[in-house]
């Protein structure tokens, strides 16, 4: 009876795996990154097994890989001892890097045929990351953009319209002021603005408003020590150093947690943390485009999918396969409703289930709307070391060590020296 | 005849295992490094060329290089002695058959089970600007919130509280034996001349637990620059790069900027300086140290 089953149980394996040789089921390994661990995982997970299931010759297994960092780290050492992920979600930025190591498929060669319009829908400015030279190497999938909340209750208390939320610099610097409240010694109790001053992300929609730009489209020339970059980077320092009504120092969560706290009034912060502070606000909050200069506009930030070089040729077209697949409409609407990042296309806003989920969560309306003057991430060769060397010249400036105009130049020094290899 | 050649194969099984796993995840590695310490192979460049010693060149002419030096050696100089001190009064405490005295030495020795990972994380919690828990202690006694791991003021100290508290218990332990081996005659006689407790600890115990000190700050200052993943964190080296130390530059060269001709030679500066400490520190400290024998060698 026991040795009847296990017989039974090896026949049964051995059906499933000669069966499975016979249709030859394409494995596909699929290496994404998770910001907040645990629920998102579970999430994709499920993506996952609804694409196996209505594709019997394909099967795709999906790879948590840590954070973004950590999974770029694993897809490039796995590439480089020849065992590449076939699809990988990576920064939209690491495109530079990507493309310099050798590792990625353009997506170009897929996009033809009946594929020949599949990026038409895709929002522009998250495509534009995605596009060296006309050649796209990248679909946009989990995607954001800075987006300015503020705290209705605190409009209230000051005399601010909570219904009219700043939109110049300069009125945003008065509500700051307003909103600030300092103890009797001049130590801050409640800060007016708080931006994510520990990444150099938001700085760039700064960059951006005043007219300026960071990087050239083909990663090699950077723009550090022109007016506008001096322009944006004073405007903050005068907000921290000089009004004092913005910490020196701020990362994402940190912001996050001191808006949720009512220890700030506004801040500029991811859409991803959207769903973070839905639920842990307990006062009245608003969120609006982010405020404008010269200019308004915003740069986009997030993942994009990648298929990676060195796989079989099977394997490329499953890849495309899953890739076409996790960009339908639907799909996009699923996952921007299960994380809150945005949808990165338009039609996935027709679909009934975004549209019922905006009703409830309106603020997702706000950041596509402002999608419209969302722009290029900014994106180098090197770019993670630039990216570092940049951050490092923000801080020295915001913590005094080095005079603004003084650090940018020397950081344009740095940078085109980095970028100087890849310039032929 | 047969049974000397199994005598002579027969250990180089036994070792077989650990000599190749050895081979594979050291000794393989650190040659590989070694090669490519002498090659440029980066972004720019993914095939290696061979470039001589421009990479140690390009170390010893980078500003951050240096930064990172000093960094490191500030840690190291005030996370040593406060730790080793530390672990020292822990262990002459812990030492005293007083009632409890064990679950005192597992409450002392606690942190250094905890992984670092997860240290880092309470502490994150504790260090939280406003309502973390230090800051909050340091309010009722009216100081100012600090930003303890993004003010780069304070940044350092952050690491060096945490390793202190990390790593405290462990050196009390390896104190601990070094003082139940010292012998107890001789505090017998100390105490029957009539020596106070203070002669006793400086005349006796500080002279005779040498060897034991000696072994235990070569561990410490060796730790002291392997410290990387409270970095990682923590503070990511930062704010302005106040807190990044060499494994953590040698981490971020490698496998974010993707250079490793030029990581590979920082670790091969790395390897050299702690081999060159430890030579000089044996040259130097063998002389000061008691052995068991009481000579001075």
């Amino acid at each position: 009876m026991k040795l009847g089953f296990k017989t039974f149980l090896v026949i049964l394996v051995s059906l499933v795996l000669i069966t499975g040789t016979v249709f030859s089921v394409t494995n596909l390994r699929f290496f994404f990154p998770v910001q907040v661990a645990g629920a998102l995982a579970v999430l994709m997970d499920g993506v996952v097994a609804d694409f196996n299931s209505e594709h019997p010759d394909i099967f795709v297994e999906p790879i948590y890989s840590g954070n973004y960092d950590q999974t770029m780290q694993k897809a490039v050492t796995a590439a480089q001892g020849k065992n590449p992920p076939d699809v990988a979600l990576l920064l939209a930025i690491d495109i530079f890097s990507l493309l310099d190591m050798n590792l990625i498929e353009d997506m170009d060669q897929f996009l033809v045929g009946e594929d020949a319009n599949f990026t038409e829908p895709f929002y522009a400015g998250f495509l534009e990351n995605s596009m060296i030279d006309g050649v796209t190497w990248s679909i946009p999938f989990q995607r954001s953009t800075p987006i300015f909340y503020y705290n209705k209750d605190h409009f209230r208390e000051v005399g601010l319209d909570p219904e009219n939320p700043p939109k110049t610099w300069e009125e945003l610097l008065e509500a700051a002021k307003k909103l600030t409240i300092k103890d009797s010694r001049g130590n801050v109790t409640r800060w007016g603005f708080e931006d994510i001053t520990d990444d150099t992300w938001t700085i760039q929609a700064w960059i951006l408003q005043a007219g300026g730009k960071y990087a050239n489209e083909t990663g090699t020339e950077s723009y550090f020590d022109t007016p506008e970059v001096v322009k944006a980077v004073e405007q903050w320092t005068y907000m921290t150093n000089v009004e004092r009504v913005m910490p020196r120092h701020r990362s994402y969560g940190a912001a996050s947690q001191d808006f949720v706290a009512g220890a700030a009034s506004m801040m500029f912060n991811s859409t991803g943390s959207l769903s973070f502070v839905k639920s842990s606000a307990t006062f009245d909050f608003g969120v609006a485009p982010l405020p404008g200069e010269a200019k308004t506009a915003v740069p986009t930030g997030g993942g994009n999918l990648y298929i990676f070089k060195g796989i079989p040729e099977e394997n490329k077209e499953a890849a495309w396969t899953f890739v076409k697949w996790l960009s339908k409409p639907e799909n996009s609407a699923r996952w921007s409703i299960g994380t809150g990042y945005i949808p990165v296309r338009k039609d996935a806003f027709e679909t009934e289930a975004l549209k019922e989920f905006a009703e409830g969560f309106p603020y997702i309306l706000v950041a596509r709307d402002q999608l419209d003057v969302a722009r290029r991430e900014m994106a180098f060769h090197s770019n993670s070391q630039i990216r570092e060397v940049f951050l490092t010249t923000l801080q020295n400036i915001l913590d005094e060590r080095v005079p603004i105009s003084a650090g940018l130049k020397q950081l344009q020094e740095e940078v085109e020296m980095i970028l100087a290899p890849f310039k032929q | 005849m047969k049974t000397k050649t199994k005598k002579k194969i027969l250990p180089w099984i036994f070792i077989a295992p650990t000599f190749f796993f050895l081979g594979m995840f050291t000794y393989y590695p650190a040659f590989r490094s070694l090669f490519l310490s002498f090659m440029r192979m980066n972004m720019a460049t993914p095939e290696p060329v061979f470039t001589g010693l421009d990479n140690f060149k390009r170390a010893f002419s980078t500003p951050l290089f240096w930064q990172v030096a000093g960094n490191n050696l500030f840690y190291a100089f005030v996370t040593v002695p406060i730790t080793m001190a530390l672990a020292l009064v822990l262990a002459l405490l812990v030492n005293q058959k007083i009632f409890g005295s064990s679950f005192f030495k597992t409450t002392y020795f606690y942190p250094n089970v905890i992984p670092m990972a997860a240290a880092s994380m309470i502490w994150l919690y504790i260090f939280l600007p406003g309502y973390g828990f230090l800051n909050y202690t340091l309010g009722k006694i009216g100081i100012p919130s600090i930003e303890w791991v993004s003010d780069s003021r304070f940044a350092m100290w952050a690491l060096i509280i945490v390793a202190v508290w990390k790593n405290a218990g462990y050196y009390m332990v390896i104190f601990l034996g070094g003082l139940q081996q010292l012998p107890t005659e001789i505090y017998e006689v100390a105490t029957i001349d009539g020596a106070s407790a203070w002669r006793k600890f400086w005349k006796i115990t500080w002279p005779l637990l040498s060897p034991t000190t000696f072994f235990a700050f070569i561990i410490a200052v060796i730790n002291s620059f392997q410290a990387v993943d409270q970095i990682y964190l923590m503070t990511r080296g930062g704010p302005a790069n106040t807190t990044n130390m060499f494994v953590y530059y040698i981490y971020q060269v490698a496998f974010k900027y993707w250079d490793f001709g030029y990581a590979s030679a920082l670790t091969v500066i790395l390897l050299v300086l702690l081999l060159i400490f430890t030579v000089l520190a044996f040259f130097f400290m063998e002389r000061r140290v008691f052995y068991e024998s009481g000579e001075r060698l």
